[in-house]
């Protein structure tokens, strides 16, 4: 697992080494320290010679000979798997036989599965008229069906503002639990096995994997695991931040932070261990990461390095 | 026959017995056609029998289903891919067209290309091609497409993470 862990680091690098290397403006002190970088590891060098040497199908003459303009159209043709999702979004009728064959793990192609990647949030109506708002690098599946409204989130964060059906219920599930209401607002948000939900309107039940059931109320905030209820208590607000696109952090560790940022920011960003566990509180723009890393760097006794634009490191002063 | 490709084989034969009417249900059920589903099943396990080392083969089922729904993704995208090809011959004068044996091999190719490039903008797309076809450099390729020559060198640089990850898992 570290090993696979390493080898991302390692292609991220490589990749910008190339990208450097290949603008031809890289100063000698920028060969040198790629030397440095691709000598400390042979795994270094062998990522980069591959990352060099497999572009063949470029060579292809048919290729090399078609029109930019008529190769460019081609490769940046639609997806019609992502118009099969969208339509599937305004089917939802459809959808609901999908579902027998659909598991919270299940890796089949699958209609209403709805995604955002770095620096991206997603705001759409569902097919009820509820308003789901998703953050950064979150995956959510829709899965509707005459009973019950359900929205499984598989990763990341979601506001979601729930249209009034006497009906159909309206639930949010995570790998922890469900979230049950009829018309509410409320922010879910699920990692490292656990998932937090703050309540903004309304109230909602919880009922976790294994059965514990809490109902909270506007303005409380609990975490929960398969288990049990961890934590509840009075919202501080915070955690709706980013639906303004904001960062809200009291009294947190820089690495903390970082963290959240990463969702934001294409490129490398590393911590020293020693400027990781510096605390901070503040509000960050999560759209301007550069901002954002100017910010934390007036209010901590650290420098940020930028290698390159998009390659950051952060240790302490 | 070696002894070894016939212990492959053999293995090979044991999952397509227990595994393809299993697999070949599945897939229809996703696509909502028999046939094409039977054709996808068979090219998945064509494609088992192409790994460098079935034995290490651990849980059959998921990777065949791994492999199929690749598969399934490559075909639609095939068609789209052709689609948007077509719509470009439209426009071009009809003295260029290519016959449809070598239409058939600038396919194969754009799909490969585009599964290299799979997953970046326009941007960076065009930005990665311009360079490496054409050998355009960074400023005339930011210049062309009206950004900044250090935005070119991070679609320089997401586009060979994303090559490179596709190498790899192919």
């Amino acid at each position: 697992m570290n090993g696979v862990t390493a080898d991302e680091v390692i292609i991220d690098e490589a990749a910008q080494w190339m990208a450097l290397l290949q603008s031809g403006h890289a100063s000698p002190e920028e060969h040198q320290a790629f030397g440095q970088w691709s000598n400390a590891d042979p795994r270094r060098a062998e990522i980069f010679r591959a990352m060099g040497a497999g572009l063949g199908v470029l060579e292809n003459d048919k290729l090399r000979r078609m029109p930019r303009e008529s190769l460019l159209h081609t490769l940046n043709a639609p997806s019609g798997r992502r118009r099969f999702v969208r339509n599937a979004l305004s089917l939802v009728g459809l959808v609901s036989t999908a579902g027998l064959v659909a598991r919270l793990t299940d890796v089949w192609p699958q209609p209403g599965l709805l995604t955002t990647s770095t620096g991206e949030r997603l705001s759409l109506t569902l097919a009820d008229g509820s308003a789901l708002m998703l953050d950064a690098r979150s995956k959510v599946l829709e899965r509707f069906d005459q009973e019950r409204r359900l929205l499984q989130l598989l990763d990341g964060k979601l506001l979601v503002d729930v249209a009034r059906d006497s009906h159909r219920p309206f639930i949010v599930e995570t790998s922890q639990g469900q979230m049950r209401a009829l018309g509410t607002r409320f922010l879910v948000e699920q990692n490292d096995g656990q998932t937090g939900i703050s309540m903004l309107h309304s109230q909602v039940q919880i009922r976790t994997r294994n059965g514990a059931v809490q109902v909270i109320r506007a303005g409380e905030r609990a975490v929960f695991d398969a288990d049990r209820i961890l934590e509840l208590r009075p919202s501080t607000g915070a955690e709706s931040a980013w639906t303004e696109g904001l960062l809200e952090v009291r009294d947190q560790s820089l690495g903390v932070l970082i963290e959240s940022l990463r969702n934001y920011r294409r490129g490398i960003i590393r911590v020293s261990p020693a400027a990781e566990n510096l605390r901070l509180s503040g509000i960050f723009p999560l759209d301007d990461t550069d901002r954002a890393l100017q910010l934390l760097a007036g209010s901590l006794p650290v420098k940020v390095d930028y290698h390159s634009p998009y390659w950051v490191s952060i240790d302490v002063r | 026959m070696s002894v070894n490709q016939n212990l492959q084989f053999g293995l090979i034969g044991q999952i397509f017995k227990s595994d393809y009417g299993w697999l070949c249900a599945r897939v229809n059920r996703a696509m909502g056609c028999p046939h094409g589903a039977q054709d996808i099943a068979s090219e998945t396990f064509l494609r088992v029998l192409a790994l460098p080392d079935p034995a290490s083969i651990r849980e059959p089922r998921a990777l065949l289903t791994t492999i199929a729904r690749r598969l399934m993704y490559e075909g639609w995208r095939r068609q789209d891919l052709e689609r948007a090809y077509l719509e470009t011959l439209a426009q071009a004068p009809l003295a260029t067209h290519p016959s449809p044996e070598e239409r058939l091999l600038l396919l194969e190719t754009l799909a490969e290309v585009d599964r290299l490039l799979d997953g970046l903008s326009a941007k960076a797309k065009a930005a990665f091609l311009y360079h490496q076809l054409d050998g355009l450099t960074y400023m005339q390729i930011g210049e062309l497409l009206q950004v900044s020559v250090s935005r070119v060198q991070q679609y320089m640089a997401d586009a060979f993470k994303r090559c490179y990850l596709a190498m790899v898992q192919p």
